[in-house]
């Protein structure tokens, strides 16, 4: 018997943003060698950042018209606020590491050469890589989820890889591919055991299904779904790659890849747990909780003897990773909008520091370290300023935005009784003021390292690089002046969200 | 949800058991069995069943040739794609055109790109 096809109907709307994306991918790599060599750099970065403000438009016009969430083609995505929030934040992470990655060199070399070769490949990965974070948060069914994941994660293998004359970049590239994999291959082991426990892919009915469920495989597969996004959240114990990548990848990767893949793991964690698993919310919460603290506790710690600074600010991102997963452990709606309000804030200050860290790696060639950071405020004060702005942030101080998260998302832990997560954290945000006032420390108040003064004199100009670095400091400090507003918007985004506490 | 009881783990048990008996026992017969004074050339080398393991596989030969061998699997296992799509084209009609159509686009998109990246070029 032949069952006619049934076209689920396409929602172009929903998809714009991917569909931007992913043709101006196309339009990039294709484009960017049939351009003159000398163009090709300029033409894909101005392409890209043309295709990531549209995406944002995009979602910005489909979060206008979206009042209730709701499932669309054949329940595979959610259109719903959530999505758009994240689509948002994630093309700005990518839109922030445009500007970071466009630079002028002033004196040609074989560098530049080989970097204008592959400009065309860089941006194209970029753009893709942020499509498949935009599908990726608004997945509703555990098909899309993976098909996001393995999407957004290739792109991002092949970016930590690409400064291929750097062998740093090549092991972080080989390392970032074998440890991802291996966290996606758990995630889709878990996938299958779900669906075998339940018969059902879409989140929903996952949850309808659970209670004739065979407890065994359900539950199983709910850890290793867990243990999947945590590795892509790099929280520990699964945060291993993340030191190694973040230093071996190119700094504007690095940027991008530790606010937008963090938003989009994070946002869909938030997703799939409360919509597919709600009826064993005391395993995932507790299990979550721990999680948290552990990321907490060896972030911070590991981060307390680092010397260069992209490590220092890797394992701060695992010790973040604690923070962010803190609301989603505490399962009320309280924790729902702390984590998207936290993860404005945090994504924008993420793309700063590195886009400072990328400034000052590109006026001395060489890795920066803690020492050599020295006396950095008075040789560039407006980085300078903007980087003890972002450090100050980082530890959860005025006047940037996480000081209101880290406040909600402490006080979603308090609701929900966990008093000794809170102490935790809080324990944790005063270990950390040692590394990050260490940075600040050392911009303002240590004597410069004698060194070799770059040919040129002057510090290159990079204005792209100058005004994301505006545009980060606009968003940190005004997520903290605009609290109230961003606040009830995140509120609104997750209302339609069944929270389990 | 009925939770499981500790009987339903036994066939994992029974698995992980054997999954680590096997390769323990093998290794700790070897240590007891092939004593270094034993060691012969013929018991150093990797059993093959009987058949000899052949030239060393470590010759050097040029990259064009994986590169021509996936560029021919990428493009063969998606042309394996168009072949579903022949048989029920009647049924779907003009979406699975439209779909085939943009799938081309993507494949053309694909060669463009390895053909002005000179990977068809043999070097």
């Amino acid at each position: 018997m032949e069952e006619a096809f049934r076209n689920p109907g396409v929602d172009w709307a929903a998809l714009a943003p991917e569909l931007i994306l992913l043709g101006a991918s196309a339009v990039v790599l294709i484009g960017a060698l049939f351009v003159p060599r000398r163009w090709r750099r300029g033409f894909s970065a101005l392409l890209s950042a043309l295709a990531l403000v549209g995406a944002i438009v995009a979602a910005a016009i489909v979060y206008g018209l979206d009042d209730e969430g709701r499932a669309i083609m054949a329940d595979s995505i959610r259109r719903d606020r959530l999505a758009e929030i994240g689509q948002i934040l994630v093309a700005g992470a990518g839109l922030l590491a445009v500007g970071v990655s466009y630079w002028e060199r002033r004196a040609p070399g074989a560098v530049e050469e080989s970097e204008n070769e592959r400009a065309g490949d860089y941006y194209a990965l970029l753009l893709a890589a942020v499509a498949g974070m935009a599908f990726f948060v608004a997945a509703n069914n555990l098909m899309t989820l993976f098909l996001g994941l393995e999407w957004f994660s290739i792109a991002l293998y092949i970016l930590t890889a690409i400064g291929v004359e750097r062998l740093a970049s090549l092991e972080a590239g080989l390392k970032y591919l074998i440890v991802g994999s291996f966290g996606s291959a758990i995630l889709l082991f878990g996938s299958a055991l779900v669906y075998g426990a339940t018969g059902a892919l879409e989140f929903g009915e996952i949850a309808r299904n659970a209670g004739d469920a065979d407890s065994l495989f359900y539950v199983a597969g709910l850890a290793m779904i867990l243990v999947g996004l945590a590795f892509k959240v790099s929280a520990a114990p699964f945060h291993m790659w993340t030191p190694d990548v973040y230093q071996g990848a190119p700094t504007p990767v690095t940027a991008f890849m530790s606010a937008a893949t963090k938003v989009a793991a994070l946002i869909l964690t938030l997703r799939v747990l409360v919509t597919a698993f709600p009826d064993v919310s005391d395993l995932w919460t507790i299990a979550l909780a721990v999680i948290a603290a552990i990321s907490l506790a060896w972030g911070n710690l590991a981060a307390l003897v680092q010397t260069d600074v992209k490590r220092m600010l890797a394992y701060s991102s695992v010790s973040h990773a604690g923070f962010l997963l803190m609301p989603i452990a505490a399962g009320n709606e309280r924790g729902g909008y702390a984590l998207l309000y936290y993860l404005i804030a945090y994504a924008a200050m993420s793309v700063g520091s590195f886009a400072i860290v990328a400034a000052r790696e590109r006026e001395l060639a060489r890795p920066v370290t803690v020492s050599n950071l020295a006396n950095f405020f008075w040789e560039r004060p407006f980085l300078g300023a903007a980087m003890t702005v972002f450090m100050f942030g980082f530890i959860g101080l005025p006047p940037a935005g996480l000081f209101i998260g880290k406040f909600y998302a402490f006080t979603a832990a308090y609701e929900r009784g966990w008093t000794w997560l809170v102490i935790v954290g809080v324990v944790a945000t005063v270990v950390s003021i040692y590394y990050y006032l260490g940075v600040v420390m050392a911009m303002w108040m240590r004597a410069p390292e004698p060194r070799v003064v770059p040919a040129g004199g002057s510090p290159p100009r990079d204005a792209a690089l100058s005004a994301t670095v505006v545009a980060a400091l606009v968003v940190t400090v005004g997520s903290f002046v605009a609290a109230d507003p961003l606040i009830d918007a995140m509120r609104d985004a997750v209302q339609f969200l069944d929270f389990p506490y | 949800m009925p939770l499981a009881s500790l009987a339903d783990w036994f066939p994992f048990l029974a698995y992980a058991f054997f999954a680590l008996a096997i390769p323990v026992s093998m290794i700790a017969m070897s240590f007891l069995f092939a004593t270094p004074a034993r060691r012969s050339r013929a018991r150093t080398m990797p059993f093959e069943s009987g058949v000899s393991t052949g030239a060393p596989t470590q010759q050097r030969f040029t990259v064009s040739f994986y590169l021509t061998a996936m560029l021919f699997i990428v493009f063969d296992i998606e042309i394996v794609f168009l072949f579903p799509v022949a048989v029920v084209l009647e049924r779907i009609g003009t979406f699975a055109l439209a779909e085939f159509g943009f799938f081309i686009a993507i494949l053309a998109v694909a060669y463009v790109y390895i053909w002005r990246k000179g990977a068809l070029e043999w070097r």
